[in-house]
């Protein structure tokens, strides 16, 4: 279980995080929503020990150390590969470092995205990057798998195969949390939703209970934001007055 | 084992209510017959691309229905009986007649005019 | 040999280009401390015979420069010394050039591996930089004492006043 407990990171005066709390047991597919700067990725970056924060993160009781950070994976837009190196020193760097290491999966996924195994992924185009980022994310080895907006730059059949490969490959151990704006699209792909605004938790959302009472993620996000749908005719209404076509 | 390929998702409609569905119609069709395997719940939730849960609720659902019998580490497979098929057949058609009912009404239109109109199309739609 | 140096610079570092250049800059300012000893001691030479207040007088303005290498640094000490210092900041760089490596360097289990591999060259080149001045100082100082007059010793620890 993978416990965050009153978090909060401040950026000179600016709060990015603000006292959030919630828990990610193993097994879930868990989506983090967010508008930009709402603080997905500093919230992350803290889970990882990228970044320093107030508040505690555990993992299994324990503080997030050498001793099991090898259980959190990452998958992030801004790519944490090694640019000079191909696949292959990739993987043997990685098994040199992380012992569970999924050398089958790792084989698996880069046939599936037919990725080319001598090529510097520096040389290699954005889509390809991020799908090496998230190969490697899937095969270190680790319980749980954070992606942060990994599909930047991958058009939308890519993205939907990816989902349906996701979840033919993980197994009822591992957690992922998945950060996106495509809300839409992973509405049917995870289980549950946290809801992040300007640093705070709005949000904590079993989407299978959200579904018995009628709502789906889309309405729970709406209203969760105060999103309003009339402001569209508020603003043509501000523009003219003209109401008649012409 | 029962192929999914025909399964299209609508908006709207919970997933898990849809998978009942598709296999309730393909039950009442014939397409789905007694002892034919289910996928496993895992590769039927990246079939389709849905979180494991949903397909976990539909296949209790199905389980509490009885119409699939489930066994730890084995896939399910249907159970179904000549009544249990006509069953499904009632229960999809009143589905039917319930939404076309409601929509006829809200068209103003009278049970006979309703009823002649059926009588009409009911040999024009029958490819 | 190649693969163990490769553990040691950051991946995709040129880890053999790097070693080969600070044995280069060693020899050179091995060449450069050992060169600056000739003119020292044809300048002891020269003051034996002369001596007295002019030994003094040259020990205060010149021989710090020979003795006490700290005060005036060699040429190639100082490019040496730039040229690790920007290997340093080179190396960590180089983590976050094309991508964000140094997320995965620091979360790797092996705490130390980040930093390991930024330092682990550059500092060799330090310490044997450090060793061959360390060397060629006690030369100086040897040097001296063999070659200084009476006058000469004492000296060295009182200032001419």
């Amino acid at each position: 279980m993978l416990e965050i407990k009153h978090v909060s990171k401040k950026y000179g005066r600016r709060e990015a995080l603000t006292d959030v709390s919630f828990s990610l047991p193993r097994g879930q597919i868990v989506g983090l929503f967010g508008e930009n700067g709402a603080g997905k990725t500093t919230l992350m970056k803290s889970i990882l020990g990228l970044t320093k924060f107030q508040g505690e993160i555990t993992l299994d009781g324990k503080p997030i150390t050498g001793a099991n950070i090898a259980r959190l994976s990452f998958a992030t837009s801004e790519h944490s590969f090694f640019p000079a190196l191909n696949a292959k020193e990739h993987r043997e760097f990685y098994r040199a470092h992380f012992p569970d290491f999924i050398d089958n999966r790792f084989h698996a996924l880069m046939a599936f995205f037919a990725l080319p195994e001598d090529r510097p992924i520096g040389r290699c185009s954005t889509g390809q990057k991020n799908q090496f980022e998230t190969v490697l994310a899937l095969s270190q080895g680790a319980d749980y798998i954070l992606m942060d907006e990994p599909f930047a730059g991958n058009d939308v059949f890519n993205r939907e195969d990816f989902y349906k490969v996701l979840l033919g490959l993980l197994t009822e151990r591992e957690t992922v949390l998945l950060s996106t704006h495509l809300l839409e699209e992973v509405q049917g792909f995870v289980g549950r939703a946290l809801l992040l605004h300007e640093g705070r938790l709005i949000g904590d959302v079993d989407l299978s209970e959200a579904e018995e009472r009628g709502e789906d993620l889309m309405s729970i996000v709406r209203k969760a934001y105060g999103y309003r749908a009339d402001r569209v005719k508020e603003a043509l209404d501000a523009l003219g007055g003209d109401d008649q076509d012409a | 084992m029962i192929s999914f390929d025909e399964f299209v998702p609508v908006a709207g409609v919970p997933i898990y209510l849809q998978i009942l569905r598709y296999i309730q119609r393909g039950a009442a069709a014939g397409r789905i017959q007694n002892g034919d395997e289910l996928p496993s719940r895992r590769v039927l939730s990246a079939v389709l691309g849905v979180n494991p849960n949903t397909v976990q609720k539909a296949y209790r659902l199905l389980e509490d229905k009885g119409l699939i019998s489930s066994h730890t580490g084995a896939k399910s497979c249907m159970v179904l009986s000549d009544e249990t098929v006509q069953a499904i057949r009632q229960e999809l058609l009143e589905g039917e007649v319930r939404a076309l009912v409601t929509a006829m009404r809200q068209t103003g239109a009278s049970k006979t005019d309703a009823l002649a109109m059926m009588e009409k199309l009911w040999d024009e739609c029958g490819v | 040999m190649m693969k163990r140096l490769e553990q040691c610079v950051p991946p995709g570092v040129d880890g053999a280009g790097e070693l080969g250049t600070i044995y280069v800059l060693w020899a050179l300012t091995g060449f450069n401390m050992l060169g600056r000893m000739i003119p020292f001691f044809e300048a002891l030479q020269y003051l034996r015979e002369h001596g007295g207040t002019l030994f003094q007088f040259w020990y205060y303005f010149t021989a710090p420069r020979y003795i006490f290498p700290v005060l005036v640094l060699p040429v190639m000490v100082i490019v040496s010394l730039l040229y690790l210092g920007a290997k340093i900041v080179a190396h960590y760089q180089s983590y976050r050039t094309g991508s964000r490596a140094d997320y995965t360097m620091r979360r790797l289990p092996d705490r130390r591996e980040y930093h390991r591999r930024a330092l682990a060259l550059p500092l060799v080149g330090l310490a044997g930089l450090a060793i061959i001045v360390a060397v060629t100082f006690a030369a100086d100082v040897a040097l001296y004492f063999w070659l200084a007059p009476a006058e000469g010793l004492p000296s060295m620890f009182q200032w001419p006043c």
